[in-house]
């Protein structure tokens, strides 16, 4: 990799207060590269097609100001936030409501600077990082989300991050903050067209005692490459409901890493990850409890299908300290096909006591006697093993707070499925 | 209706069948009666085309058409309905979904069309109420934490609804109580017409004082040892297959 040609294009990013950011970005991804197959948490996932991607799109970085776009479609029932090629698109209204502050990060004001830079400046030693701190490098036309303390933000607010077909590499970065005792839905979506690449960054900080419903939908077109890390902070009482559907790429490495730091935290995660075709989807999370009563729930469901590679690995920490945690983690995933693969792995360390702890994986196909009783009233094979595929997925589906996004997601998994059945395998 | 012929079914290379022969005409009703293990429900899984048995010899046509080369979902379509020994549960499937789906895939191969939501709301809460079934049932997942007799209650209120020509019930009178086996005897006995026909799989004289049959069979050893009429149920009552069966034997 060309330390050189990505200083280069970092060069030529606007002139404001993020550089000094950058240049760290830069300096940590100079020493240590993309991550690599020889480390334990990626020996499933060869980014090398990342990499090269990463350097021919250097080449074309995503102009300094996008084209405006259409103003987006209002469907009344959410607030909407329009990312092009990773930055936020220029020429949009954005949402306004009490308690919710939206601020592009290149005109955050001190206090959201520090905020800022803290997290971009949160590296810590593990690979997931060093993907940030190239995100870093290219930090700009990101968002700032906060709101405020006591805030009750009834709409949700949706950041539909689009690529428009060119061959860029996307780097967006969202950093929120909800404020103490204040409740918000967010619901971050990727989507698009074309061969890009998506590098990821969302730290979401959670003050005492607020409720967030955070969802990550990624629906990229077919050919993207997509790497993600998501960065949960909990502060005491505080609980998020993690929905985390991984469906579109062909490659796709999810890093969602939670801490849970102070008695009363809560959260719960509903993941499901779906690889067809030939795509190859890695979802990695690891909780930290590193307070006394401290909970967390994780479900995943994992489908692949054809030729399709999927990789779960879930691991919890329970800290020295974290008495009297409540951890469980469930994996289930299927395969609908003879070629079809996935690799699991819950891991659990444990330095406190009086500890619950629970986790289960398994890996299997769709039950024969389900699927017979099922023809047997009548409906044709494929119609069949759809239902009962969507049966599988129904446990995460339903947990997708908003009803619309929830019937799209659902009609574009069975239709997927659907022609991957027609698919020769 | 349905003729079968010699038929010989083994799984795993071990035969089940071994010749069995059965001829169905419609409107009348056969019970099917013989020890465990004898082959009824093979026979029952072989006519509604399970995977894993493998057809070694014999024939089966039902309305004149090769029934054996019909994929599962086909023979429903030409009117055939399997009633399962044990009915298979299937979280996250909703019954009512279930039936709705069905009804309409056969409609839309018969070139009808579907039904409409109102008129099917209307069949299923009849058909519910025939059977007594709680209406908080039919949105369960299929079988779903059902118990045994409401599985097999299940399995009758989805044969009424789906209306077949044929009917192949396996032990639906297992494990059900007193009042439960009247109303599935009622569910089957409403269903009752000179163009349907009923296949009872049943080890109890019982279920056959509710559901008159026309015909009793005594499978044994994968192959119809005696037919008589109803005085053949109530003679294995008393006597047990022991009796019957070595009476065939000599004969
Ligand atoms: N998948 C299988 N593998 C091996 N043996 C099988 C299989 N299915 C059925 N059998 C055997 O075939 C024989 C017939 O079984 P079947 O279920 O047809 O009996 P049945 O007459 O219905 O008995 P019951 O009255 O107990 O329901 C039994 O010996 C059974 O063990
Ligand atoms: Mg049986």
């Amino acid at each position: 990799m060309s330390i050189a040609r990505i200083e280069q294009a970092c060069a030529a990013l606007p002139d404001d207060w993020l550089r000094p950011a950058r240049d760290i970005g830069i300096a940590r991804f100079a020493a240590n590269g993309f991550p690599s197959t020889r480390h334990e948490d990626w020996k499933y996932t060869d980014l090398a097609p990342v990499a090269e991607r990463t350097l021919a799109y250097l080449a074309n970085p995503p102009p300094a100001q996008p084209a405006p776009v259409e103003p987006l479609q209002d469907h009344g029932d959410s607030m909407r936030v329009l990312f092009v090629n990773g930055r936020l698109a220029p020429g949009q209204r954005l949402p306004v409501a009490e308690g919710l502050s939206l601020v592009a990060l290149a005109d955050a004001d001190a206090a959201g600077r520090a905020r800022i830079l803290d997290r971009l400046q949160a590296l810590r030693a593990d690979p997931a990082a060093d993907l940030a701190a190239l995100n870093a490098a290219f930090i700009s036309g990101g968002l700032l989300i906060e709101i405020a303390a006591g805030a009750r933000i009834e709409r949700p607010l949706e950041i539909l991050l689009q690529a428009d077909g060119q061959p860029v590499a996307a780097q967006p970065r969202l950093v929120i903050s909800a404020g103490a005792n204040s409740q918000v839905t967010l619901i971050e979506q990727y989507a698009g067209t074309g061969a890009g690449l998506t590098n990821a960054v969302t730290d979401l900080h959670c003050g005492p005692g607020a409720q967030v419903s955070y969802t990550k939908l990624q629906a990229e077109s077919p050919d993207t490459h997509h790497v993600a890390l998501q960065r949960l902070v909990l502060e005491r009482d505080s609980r998020v409901q993690v929905v985390q559907l991984d469906l579109g790429a062909r490659l796709s490495r999810n890093d969602l890493q939670v801490e849970l730091g102070a008695p009363g935290a809560e959260v719960s995660i509903h993941g499901l990850f779906v690889a067809d075709g030939t795509a190859h989807v890695d979802n990695h999370t690891r909780l930290d409890h590193l307070a006394p009563h401290t909970l967390s729930s994780e479900i995943y469901r994992g489908i692949a299908a054809n030729q399709g590679r999927g990789v779960f690995n879930g691991k919890i920490v329970v800290h020295d300290g974290a008495d009297g945690t409540d951890a469980d983690l469930n994996n289930r995933n299927l395969l609908l096909s003879q070629r079809a693969e996935i690799d699991t792995k819950p891991e659990l360390e444990i330095y406190a006591d009086d500890v619950k702890c629970a986790h289960g994986a398994t890996t299997g196909q769709l039950d024969a006697n389900a699927l017979f009783y099922l023809r047997s009233r009548g409906l044709a094979e494929a119609q069949a093993r759809s239902m009962l595929v969507n049966a599988f997925a129904k446990e995460i589906l339903e947990r997708i707070p908003l009803p619309r996004l929830r019937e799209t997601v659902q009609q574009g998994l069975e239709l997927r499925l659907a022609r991957d059945a027609e698919a020769p395998a | 209706m349905l003729k079968i012929d010699d038929l010989r079914v083994s799984v795993d290379g071990k035969p089940i069948l071994n010749g069995l022969s059965l001829a169905v005409q419609p409107g009348e009703v056969h019970a099917i009666m013989g020890p465990n293990g004898s082959g009824k429900s093979t026979l029952a899984h072989v006519l509604a085309g399970r995977p894993g048995y493998e057809v070694t010899g014999g024939s089966v046509q039902y309305h004149g058409q090769d029934l054996l080369d019909m994929e599962p979902e086909e023979r429903a379509w030409a009117g055939l309905f399997l009633g399962f020994q044990y009915p298979v549960e299937i979280p996250g499937v909703n019954n009512v979904y279930l039936l709705k789906a069905a009804l309409n895939a056969r409609r839309r191969h018969r070139g009808e069309e579907e039904i409409n939501a109102i008129e099917f709301l209307k069949l299923v809460r009849e058909k519910a109420a025939l059977m007594q079934m709680d209406e908080s049932f039919l949105n369960r997942g299929v079988n779903e934490g059902f118990s045994g007799g409401e599985k097999k209650r299940n399995e009758i209120f989805q044969m009424t609804v789906l209306e077949p020509e044929l009917a192949v019930l396996d032990e639906t009178d297992s494990g059900l109580d007193i009042d439960a086996l009247k109303i599935v005897a009622n569910g089957v006995n409403s269903m009752r017409d000179p163009a349907r026909s009923f296949v009872l799989v049943t080890h109890y004289q019982r279920l056959l004082d509710y559901i008159e049959p026309d015909y009793v069979h005594v499978l044994a050893d994968g192959r119809i040892v005696r037919t008589g009429d109803k005085g053949l149920a109530e003679a294995l009552e008393s006597g047990g297959y022991d009796g019957v069966l070595a009476e065939a034997a000599n004969s």
